[in-house]
């Protein structure tokens, strides 16, 4: 039994899914068919948000009111899409994330599907799904076909695109999951703070990134004066990382944040391969370290060999 | 508590380069050493101390090829009990899902409490492996921890998402994936090392645990490496002429 509808579910209040994003979502999906967009939320929406979902440019839009996604999100966004549309749907889709792979991998498994993750487009020819996705930082352009006879759970990588100014009508469902089959529940919830006034790491333009060569925790506060002056996200090296100097949220490469920025400024980074991993495709790569024949190095676009601690003061003077 | 599992994974060296199977767009997993996946000699520690705490035994559970015994002898110096290996030709290149089957079915014969796992290899690392083992066992779910605690039979953890960090709960039978920051990583000793050579290892095909031949149903269709850059890069001592170059170069591209 072919399925052929394609369904997009976000989830009220979740960063991923503003209406820009969600009107990215929809136009990457629409190549591939008419498309569904599904809010899942706690509590009614307010007019405001109805307004803004409408005008994110899907076929038809629905909200699910179900007051069991503030205690137990994943298993109830599972189970009210699985039972709501298991029967119809072909593809279903939700934003890249730690959860939002999880819940599309659940359903995939729950329709007798299967699961891709990280797509950036889909198309529907000759009875398959289409998926495209860059792999290993962008360095390999894949594309995958998935047939029509079992479903797909797919998640994109996040593009905003504008707001329609016409309107799609929104209905709204209610659906109670039965206390007793939940298992899981948030007893409490903090938000990981960020210093909001920087850019995230993933979207950022400009990104300047510190090594092992920055050498302390103190001497990573050159690295955040930097990027502060140019409006830049602070990245860091597993080695820097390891050591102590940055964060864990700031890491880049193989096993942190893959980057994609006009600009990366590197400073004291010698670059191994799993950190090359997560920024090789910037535009511009500029490197500052004494070793001129760090691996970073292949593929810079300007190397600066030299004390860090010299230099950047002497860049700062000339960026003033 | 009388059982736990612990899910691992070979997979090639971090450190090495990786590369991409053509034919079957799957990461070619030939191209480097591989080893114990680093988030699993975290998870084994994660199992040590609620075994110190609660008792049990602990088992270590892989899918892979042949090879994949040396990463299990490993879990197995790190404080496993014992291993379970599931191998099996038409499971090269398994996807999340029949990934998932595999170690479900294996991890059936055991029944355990607890199932803990990485959050995400670094080959592939998508992460839902642990999610998907749950539904098919009928087990809860928590994932993405960086605390894990357990009283009796309930367990609690601390699970990173992107933007928050929620407390969350559940009761025992669970699983659980945790991240790097859950616990030190184990080394094992030479007593460990030893041990390991001695301690039950247990081998099953997919037709041993009643599975179904394989079926992959997506399909690569292309597959192509993007330019490399050419290292057409200018080197420059670190001095003022340098500091302006750089100036210059963020000026041109806007962003001065």
């Amino acid at each position: 039994m072919t399925q052929s509808g394609i369904v997009f579910f976000a989830v009220l209040d979740n960063p991923n899914d503003s209406p820009e994003n969600l009107a990215g979502a929809v136009k990457a999906l629409r190549a591939a068919g008419p498309v569904t967009l599904t809010v899942l939320t706690p509590r009614e929406l307010t007019a405001d948000e109805a307004d803004r979902f409408s005008r994110c440019g899907a076929a038809s839009v629905e909200a699910i009111v179900a007051p069991s996604m503030a205690t137990s999100p994943g298993e109830t966004a599972s189970r009210v899409l699985v039972e709501k549309y298991g029967a119809s749907v072909g593809l279903f889709a939700t934003h890249m994330s730690i959860a939002g792979n999880e819940t599309v991998a659940k359903i995939a498994l729950a329709t007798g599907g299967v699961f891709s993750s990280a797509a950036s487009g889909v198309e529907s020819a000759d009875g398959h799904w289409i998926t495209h996705h860059g792999v290993f930082g962008g360095e390999w352009a894949t594309a995958w076909s998935h047939p029509h006879s079992s479903s797909l759970g797919l998640t994109l990588d996040p593009q905003p695109a504008e707001l329609s100014s016409d309107q799609t009508p929104l209905t709204v469902h209610h659906f109670t999951v039965p206390e007793g089959e939940l298992r899981t529940r948030i007893t409490d919830s903090e938000p990981r703070v960020r210093k909001s006034s920087r850019p995230a790491l993933n979207r950022a333009k400009v990104v300047v990134s510190g090594g092992r060569g920055v050498g302390s925790a103190e001497a990573f506060g050159l690295i955040e004066a930097l990027a502060d002056h140019l409006g830049a996200a602070v990245g860091a090296s597993r080695a820097a990382v390891d050591s102590g100097y940055a964060d864990k949220a700031l890491q880049i490469g193989q096993t942190g944040v893959t980057v994609t920025p006009d600009i990366y400024i590197a400073v004291g980074i010698s670059g191994a391969i799993q950190h090359k991993a997560g920024m090789q495709s910037a535009q511009y790569i500029v490197s500052i370290n004494t070793d001129e024949l760090a691996p970073l190095h292949d593929i810079a676009d300007l190397v600066i060999v030299g004390d860090l601690f010299e230099f950047l003061p002497k860049l700062m003077d000339q960026l003033r | 508590m009388t059982e736990i599992v612990v899910l691992v994974k070979q997979v090639p060296d971090t450190w090495e380069p990786r590369g991409l199977d053509r034919r079957s767009g799957f990461v070619d997993r030939g191209a480097a050493q591989p080893v114990l996946d680093e988030i699993n000699e975290r998870a084994i520690e994660v199992a040590n101390s609620l075994r110190a705490n609660h008792g049990g035994t602990i088992y270590a559970v892989t899918m892979g090829p042949h090879s994949a015994e040396s990463a299990l002898r490993r879990a197995l110096a790190m404080g496993c009990d014992e291993a379970i290996h599931v191998s099996d030709d038409c499971l090269a290149g398994a996807d999340a899902i029949l990934t998932a089957r595999a170690l479900a079915a294996a991890v059936a014969t055991v029944n355990p409490d607890l199932v803990v796992a990485g959050n995400r290899s670094t080959d592939g690392a998508v992460g839902v492996v642990p999610a998907l083992v749950a539904d098919l066992l009928g087990l809860a779910y928590l994932g993405n921890l960086d605390e894990v605690t357990l009283t009796d039979t309930a367990l609690s953890g601390l699970r990173a998402e992107e933007h928050v960090h929620l407390r969350v709960a559940t009761s025992l039978p669970a699983v659980v994936s945790v991240t790097e920051l859950s616990k030190e990583a184990v080394i094992p000793n030479f007593m460990g090392l030893m041990k390991a050579k001695k301690k039950p290892l247990t081998a099953y095909s997919l037709s041993d645990l009643g599975l179904d031949q394989a079926n992959t149903r997506s399909q690569l269709v292309s597959a192509a490496k993007r330019e490399s850059r050419r290292g057409a890069g200018e080197t420059m001592p670190a001095d003022e002429a340098a500091a302006a170059r750089l100036v210059a170069g963020l000026t041109e591209r806007g962003i001065l």
